[in-house]
Formats: structure tokens, sequence, C-alpha cells
């Protein structure tokens, strides 16, 4: 059984997505419980594809997945990975008979709803054309024409009567955007999702659903602070049948509490995280992320950077963060570093080695590549091992920028001037009639390369 | 001959002339009495005597006459005039000549000072004389570029850096310069007198004006001054166009010699400032494109895709360029400036992972021996680019490069001084800005625009003041309209 897997991960390592060895900690059916909809089979597959140890047991629940569904295509598309990670599994054949079978019913379902939809259309009734939208875009959905799903979705928006069906179409289009990976389509449907505080009911139990999805459509722009403050507003009273579409309450904990990780500093971490009343009722899942950022908060750095470390698996195998766990663990660890050094005014190489060095890359490197970047204000003494931070010097900052103002405003000042007459003097350059390099050089001056001599 | 002499020494009449008014009156009519005498038969038989008898310093317009006429006879000895001519152009009153143009270009231009003086004097002499007569150097005249150009192709750069180191703000031909203002007037902006009426110039047209900010920056370079050179020739690049026209040739090569220079200056690709035009905005982007692409790999981290850049780049490209030298020192330059960058992130390093950690952009690769480093670090150090010291430990460790610190932090005085001397600066701007205003506000421009704005006034959508019209105001919107007006107009 080894080859074929090696064979599947040789293949997937080319084709360019995340291979993770490791065997991650959770328990791969309790974690899939805590979803609902398509995104069952979206996990399933991703960790199918990534996860060296729970590879075969992902597909084939992926399989299971896709047979219970009505989407022919992921059933082909899982059947194909696990006849090369799998080939002697059972259930690596297709199931011809039910293909056809699930095609024919596929097609027929389409054009019964079409015609009801028509017939709905004939009679005006404006409830039934949304219904019958409505039905027809979930179809669609379910058979994977995503496309065609947020067109009706889209068709159901004249009729809404009441708010609830205004949230809906907006919670169906996102639904679909995020699977369809549009993120800035995501953000308009969520705008036309706000009620103006007329239904505050609606709002209330929607507001998760909005703060989740603006949190995703934000990670996958790389806005990680934005989408840290969305995660952190969800409220946790709302049951998680909600969102549980896009992503659990586990997520939600995840996501807001690596993100705010990644871009607040303690002061913020500690209000708007830890002392967050609603986001510490999503924490309690997630302990360990908790701790983290407890560890961080009292500067507990390398703790912190060691609980990371021992999730990073799981997050490899997360369907939304596994592009940006390195992004996020390399900006927490910068982080780390410079809040470690704060309170000092110097501190020697080995003692950042022991705190935060890794064996594949010498702490000074880091460092050095923080520097030049500048994350951090400090210099290496090469020579003592020393990492001195630079205090930076008010005074002098102020005068050098004074400077740097006075300087560039007499620049300008002159720069005005003599544009000013040039255009006065009717001396700027003109359209020739034959437009070109127009002006050559006079004959008489050849501007040499002389010697350049020492001056 | 007594007789002429006392009419000579008539003017100016210490005491009498109280105003500018009677001044100028005098003036003018001294100067169409050396007209007139000068077109007399005698004269050229009396200048030598005469010019024994007249102070350069306080008859300084009747002895432009006679020299003028000594210079144009034959006869007079060689000797003697270069002296006259050496004492005149270092003592003349500014104020007396302003009014006697004509015979002053003449002085300067037939025959050419330079091909009477050995170069390195008449430049001196030159640039003495056209600083005496506008010490602010405010404005370009056709000497200027001569001047430069002679200086340049002659090597004697050191005494014309007195001019190019002046901004120039004004040329000749504004409109609107025509003044109401008398030429006796000391208050008189230098672009009130020095215009091509008064014969101190010829007009001269944009080539020109290009080919003075690049002979600058050329010489500029040649001192390896390279902020001057860097600021003379963006000068050239940014040069204002209208309707998107082309960039010339002189600024395509000033374009490449500027992104050099540029790397030399500060070891990044520099970046073209917003007030480039768009038309030779696009000439550079494409015309530019190899030294562009050259600036940015010298950025990079590694030598290699440097040099790959230059390399590939043929002989014959480099032999028109006429870059070559400049070229050198760039490459020189580049592990020059990988060493600089450490100093933002050690305080100290040994010689040998400076070694490892930079490379040569001759080779690409790290020099073989810590000797050779030092050499480089040690010259560095000498040339005054890099603040450090190398040392070598007692113990006998590894040598290392101390960077000084706090290099870049300013001492009290030096501060005081720099803003001292800036704020000086700006305000010596102070008359030119007045002259601007005054220039703008006579033009009939100023007027249209003056009733644009009252209008929008009344319609409540004023932009805030600017009734004042008042060009010191930089940076706000009325600026922009009053020049796009002039544009217009």
């Amino acid at each position: 059984m080894a080859d074929p897997l090696l064979e599947f991960f040789t293949q997937m390592d080319m084709q360019g997505s995340v291979v993770v060895k490791d065997a991650p900690k959770f328990d791969l059916d309790l974690y899939i419980q805590n979803y609902r909809g398509r995104t069952k089979f979206d996990r399933l597959l991703l960790i199918g594809r990534s996860s060296v140890k729970l590879c075969v047991e992902a597909l084939k629940a992926a399989l299971a997945e896709a047979k219970r569904g009505r989407d022919t295509q992921r059933y082909r598309e899982v059947v194909e990975y696990l006849r090369i990670a799998a080939p002697n599994d059972p259930d690596a054949v297709y199931d011809k008979k039910w293909l056809e079978r699930q095609k024919l019913a596929n097609h027929e379902e389409t054009q019964r709803l079409l015609s009801e939809l028509k017939g709905y259309k004939n009679n005006l009734v404006k409830e039934s054309i949304r219904m019958g939208n409505e039905d027809l875009a979930k179809h669609y959905e379910s058979i994977g024409d995503l496309n065609a799903a947020s067109e009706h979705y889209s068709k159901m928006r004249p009729d809404v009567s009441t708010a609830k069906h205004l949230i809906d179409v907006g919670k169906h289009l996102v639904r679909v955007a995020i699977q369809k990976r549009e993120w800035n389509m995501v953000f308009p449907h969520l705008t036309k999702m706000s009620l103006g505080g007329q239904y505050p009911e609606e709002e209330r139990s929607s507001q998760p659903f909005i703060r989740v999805a603006t949190g995703i459509a934000l990670l996958g722009q790389d806005k990680y602070n934005e989408a840290a403050l969305a995660f952190l507003d969800a409220d946790p009273a709302v049951p998680s049948k909600a969102y549980n579409e896009l992503a659990s309450r586990n997520d939600i904990a995840v996501y807001g509490g690596l993100l705010a990780l990644a871009t607040m500093d303690r002061k913020e971490l500690q209000a708007m995280v830890l002392e967050n009343q609603n986001f510490r009722t999503f924490l309690e899942p997630e302990p360990h992320i908790r701790r983290a950022v407890t560890m961080f908060v009292n500067g507990r750095y390398s703790a912190c950077i060691e609980i990371l470390e021992g999730y990073r698996t799981d997050y490899l195998l997360d369907i939304y963060l596994q592009k940006h766990v390195s992004k996020i663990y390399a900006k927490i660890r910068s982080k780390c570093v410079v809040q470690y050094l704060i309170p000092f005014s110097c501190v020697s190489l080995d003692t950042l080695e022991k705190a935060f060095g890794s064996p594949e890359r010498p702490i000074e490197e880091e460092l050095a590549g923080m520097i030049e970047e500048e994350v951090l204000e400090a210099k290496i003494d090469g020579i003592e091992r020393l990492v001195n931070t630079v205090k930076i010097d008010p005074r002098a900052q102020m005068q050098a920028s004074a400077l740097v103002s006075a300087e560039n405003y007499e620049k300008q000042a002159i720069e005005r001037l003599r544009r000013m007459a040039i255009a006065a003097a009717d001396l700027e350059l003109m359209p020739t009639k034959k437009q070109g390099l127009h002006h050559q050089l006079g004959g008489d001056l050849a501007f040499g390369d002389q010697e350049i001599v020492m001056g | 001959m007594e007789e002429t002499l006392a009419t000579l020494v008539a003017f100016p009449l210490a005491g009498i002339l109280r105003d500018n008014e009677e001044y100028h009156k005098a003036a003018q009519v001294h100067t169409k009495t050396l007209t007139k005498l000068s077109s007399d038969a005698k004269w050229a038989s009396q200048a030598p005597q005469l010019i024994e008898q007249l102070d350069p310093a306080t008859h300084s317009l009747s002895y432009l006459y006679v020299l003028q006429t000594l210079k144009s006879t034959n006869g007079y000895p060689l000797d003697d005039l270069l002296l006259k001519l050496t004492t005149f152009f270092t003592s003349f009153d500014a104020r007396q000549i302003r009014y006697g143009g004509k015979a002053f270009a003449k002085l300067l231009a037939q025959p050419r000072l330079q091909d009477l003086f050995p170069a390195s004097i008449a430049v001196e002499l030159i640039t003495t004389a056209l600083l005496r007569l506008d010490p602010t150097g405010s404005v370009l005249t056709s000497y200027h570029t001569d001047l430069v150009r002679f200086a340049y192709m002659t090597n004697n750069i050191e005494p014309v850096l007195l001019i190019i180191e002046k901004s120039i703000v004004f040329y000749p031909g504004m409109k609107g310069s025509t003044n109401t203002r008398l030429l006796s007037d000391l208050e008189l902006p230098p672009s009130g007198f020095i215009t091509v009426e008064n014969d101190f110039t010829k007009p001269l047209d944009n080539k020109e004006i290009l080919e003075h900010d690049l002979l600058r920056g050329l010489c500029f370079i040649q001192r390896r001054s390279w902020q001057q050179a860097f600021d003379a020739l963006e000068r050239v690049i940014t040069f204002p166009s209208r309707d998107n026209t082309n960039a010339s040739k002189i600024m395509v090569e000033a374009y490449s010699k500027w992104v050099l220079v540029g790397l030399l200056l500060s070891g990044k690709a520099p970046v073209l400032p917003p007030t480039t035009p768009t038309g030779s905005r696009k000439v550079h982007d494409i015309m530019g494109k190899p030294y562009y692409s050259l600036a940015q790999a010298f950025e990079k981290r590694t030598a290699e895709s440097f040099k790959a850049e230059y390399e590939g780049l043929s002989q014959t490209f480099w032999d028109e360029e006429k870059n070559v030298s400049l070229l050198k020192l760039v490459i020189e330059h580049y592990q020059k400036w990988q060493i600089l960058n450490l100093r933002h992130v050690y305080s100290k390093i040994s010689l040998e992972q400076i070694r490892t950690r930079t490379q040569s952009g001759e080779t690409a690769a790290p020099l073989g021996t810590v000797q050779e480093i030092e050499t480089l670090v040690k010259g560095m150090i000498n040339e005054g680019i890099l603040q450090g010291e190398v040392v070598h430990p007692e113990s006998g460790g590894p040598a290392y490069l101390a960077f000084s610190s706090g290099a870049d932090d300013l001492t009290e005085e030096e501060f005081t001084r720099r803003m001292v001397a800036t704020a000086q600066r700006i305000k010596a701007l102070g008359p030119v800005v007045r002259a601007t205003n005054e220039r703008l506000t006579s033009n009939k421009d100023y007027l249209k625009w003056l009733a644009q704005q009252k209008k929008q006034e009344q319609h409540g959508q004023s932009q805030g003041g600017g009734a004042g019209g008042d060009v010191t105001g930089f940076g706000e919107v009325e600026d922009e309209d009053l020049m796009t007006g002039i544009v217009a107009g």
C-alpha cells in the first residue's frame, strides 16, 4: 500500500499542492461532523490530497459524501484520486450504474424545475417565482453547476418580500462565491445583506454568518488584520447551524486567534482576544489557541511558538488556512522576536538561538533579514555575538525630518519657479511636425566619456 | 582729448545722482554720448591714452566703451589688453554696465575671451564677470552655455563651479518681463535687465537649456559630486513639455547618466520624479530600459543578475552610449554598497563574514581573501563613504569592521548650521519669488484668471481665498491654475 501512496503524493507535490507528512491531532470523523453542506466534501478532499496519514480514510469519506449527494463530477474526481492512492480498495472503482442513474435523475430534475419555474412566471405570483428560482438554484448548486446556481440565486432578489428572504439570498450568493473562491464577489453580496437596524432579530441571527464570510474573504485576500477583526466580532449565541456551511465554531476560534496573533500587539491581544467575552466562548473548544495568546501576552514567546508549531499540521489541513499558514506563522514568529527584544538593550545571539533557533536557519540570518525588512530595529554585533536594540531618538528623528522637509521645500520652490519661467518664456518642448527624437546633439559638441578623475 | 576725457568721467558724478530716476536719465544720456564718441574717427587713436585716465571701478561704463574699441582695433599691445580686460572684469560696477549690454557682449565675444586667454583663466574670468553682473546667478544667458561647455571640454571645472552651483530660475524671453522699473533700480531682479533686448544674452531655445544642465551634470560627475550631478541631470529629464511631446535625445542621454549616478549616490534605482512629463516618461521607459533593468539588478542581494545585465548588453551598445567609465564606477561600487548596507544590520562584523556575504560586481563572486576585503573597506573609509574602522583585536581574534555608531545622527551644532543654511537659502529666494510674482501679476492672463476666480466666488465655489495670487503659497491649487493659465496663453 505504501507504493501507490508514495506515487500519489509525488503527483500531488508536482501539482504544487501542500503535502503534510505528520498526523494531525484531530479525529477525522469528529472534525467533519462540525460541517454541513458542500464544504464537507471540499474539506475531506483537501485532507485526502494533503495528509499522508489520513489520505485513504479521507478520500473514502469524501467518496461516501459524494455518493450521498448528486454531484457526479465530484464523484469522478474522488474516485480518480482513490484509484491512484489505493488501487486495491473496493471503493476505487466507478459505480457506473449509480453514475448513469444519477445523471439521468439530475437531468430530469433540472427539466422539472425549469418547467415549474416557467409555470410560476406565467402565473405572476411573486412568492412562487422566488421559490421556483431558489429550488432551481439549490438544485444547480447540489449538482455542482455553480455559475448557474449563482445566476438563479441572483434572480430571487427582485421577488423578495421579507427581511429573511433578503438574508437568504445573500447567504446563498456568498456561499457560492466562497466555493468559487471569488473573494471580491463576497463583499457586494454581504453589503446587500445589511438591513440597517430595522429587523434586529434577523440581523442578530445572520451576524456570525456575515462576520465569518467577511473574515474568510479577507483572509483570502491576505488582509490579515481586518480578517482577524471580523472573526473576533462573531456572536457566539447564535447556533453554529447558521454558518457551518462555511466554518465551524472551532474554525472561528482558530482563524481569529491566529490572525490576531499575527497582526496585533500585546495590548490589543489582551483587550480584543482574551478579554473579549464573545470570543472566549469560541475559544473554549480550542484551549491551545487561548494558551498561545496568553503566552504571547505574558511574554513567553518561545512557549507560544512551541504550541503553535504543535498544531501546524492541523492548520495545514484546513481549507482556508492552508495557503496562509507559513505566512501567518512567519509573522507571529518575527513578532515574537521583536517583542522578546523590546525590554532589553542587548541580548546575546546564543540566548536568542536557544529561544527561537531552528536547525534549518541560524537565528543570525533571520535577524539580519528582519532588520533589512525594517521589521526589527536592532544592530547585530557579529564579534561579541550580541543583538543591540536601537533606541529611537525622537529628537534626532525630528531633526532629520525637519532638515529633509526644509530641503525639500527649497528644492520644490526652485523647481516651481523654474517651471513657471520656462512656461513664460515658451521654452517647453513642443511637438514638432515629425514626432520623434527631434533634437539631435549639436554637431560641434561631442559629449565624450572622459576619464573621471578624482575631485 | 581733454574734452573727451572730461565727458567720459562726467558719469557717474558722485553725490548728485540721488535717486534712480536721475541716475537712469544720466546713464541713458551718457550711453548715447559714448556711442556717438566711439563712432568718431579720432576715438580709436585716443583710446590708449584715455584708458589710462579712467578707473574701471568708478567709470565702468566709459571704461567699457574705450576697452571695447581697443579690443576691436589692431595695434594695441596684447599684454596690455589682457591686463586691462582682467582688471575690468574683476572690478566693474554692475549698475553702470546694465546700460552697456551691447558693448559688454562684444567685449566677451568678439573675439571670444576663450581665444585670447589660456583656458583656465578665460573660464575664471567669464565666471567672475557673469557673477559680478548677476550675483544671484539666477538668469541663464547664452554665455552660460558656452562657458560650461568650454570648461567641460578643456577640463577646467574648478573655476566654473561658482556659477554652475547656482540654481537657474529665469530664462531670457519670459513674457511680462518688460519692466516697469528702471534699469538703475538696485532692487531690480536680474531677470529685469539680463534680457535679449538689453543685449546681455542671445535668445535661447530649449535645446540649449537642456544642454546646459546636461553639461553641468557632466561637470559634477567629473568632480564626483554625485548629489549635484544627480540634481542637474534630473532637471534635464523632467524638463517640462507641452502636449505630450517626446523627450529629446539630450534627455535620453541624461536619463542613462541619471540612473547610473543615482546608483552611485544612493545604491538604489532612482525613481522618476512626479514632475516628469508623460511624454518624456514614456521615452525614458523605453529608451532607458537597459539602464533601468541594470539599476534594478543592482539592488539585488547577489551580483549574478547585475553582472548578467551589464554583460548582456553588447560592446557596441556601450561604445555608442559613452558611459563606459561611469559604468565601471558603478560596477566597482556594487560591492561597496553591499558593504555599506550592512551598517543597517551590523554594528560589528568580521571581515570574513563580509567576504562571504558580499560579492564583487565584476566577477559576481566573493573576493578571494580577507586581505582584499580589508583593502576595499579601508579604501571606503578613506574616501569618506564609510564611517567606521577596521579593528585587529590584540587577543589575536579575527579582524573585524566596526561601524561608527550614530554616524547618521547630527550634532546639535551641525543641525543648527544646516538648518540655518537652508533657511537662508530659502530666504534668498524671496526676491526671486517677488520678481516672479510681479511678472505674473502684470500678465494679462492673470487678469483673466482673477476674473474667473471672482466668478467662482460669486457662485459660492470659492477654492479658499487666493485672490491675492500670492506665489509664495506653493502647493496650493491656485498656483497650478496660475501655471496652466500661462501655458494656455
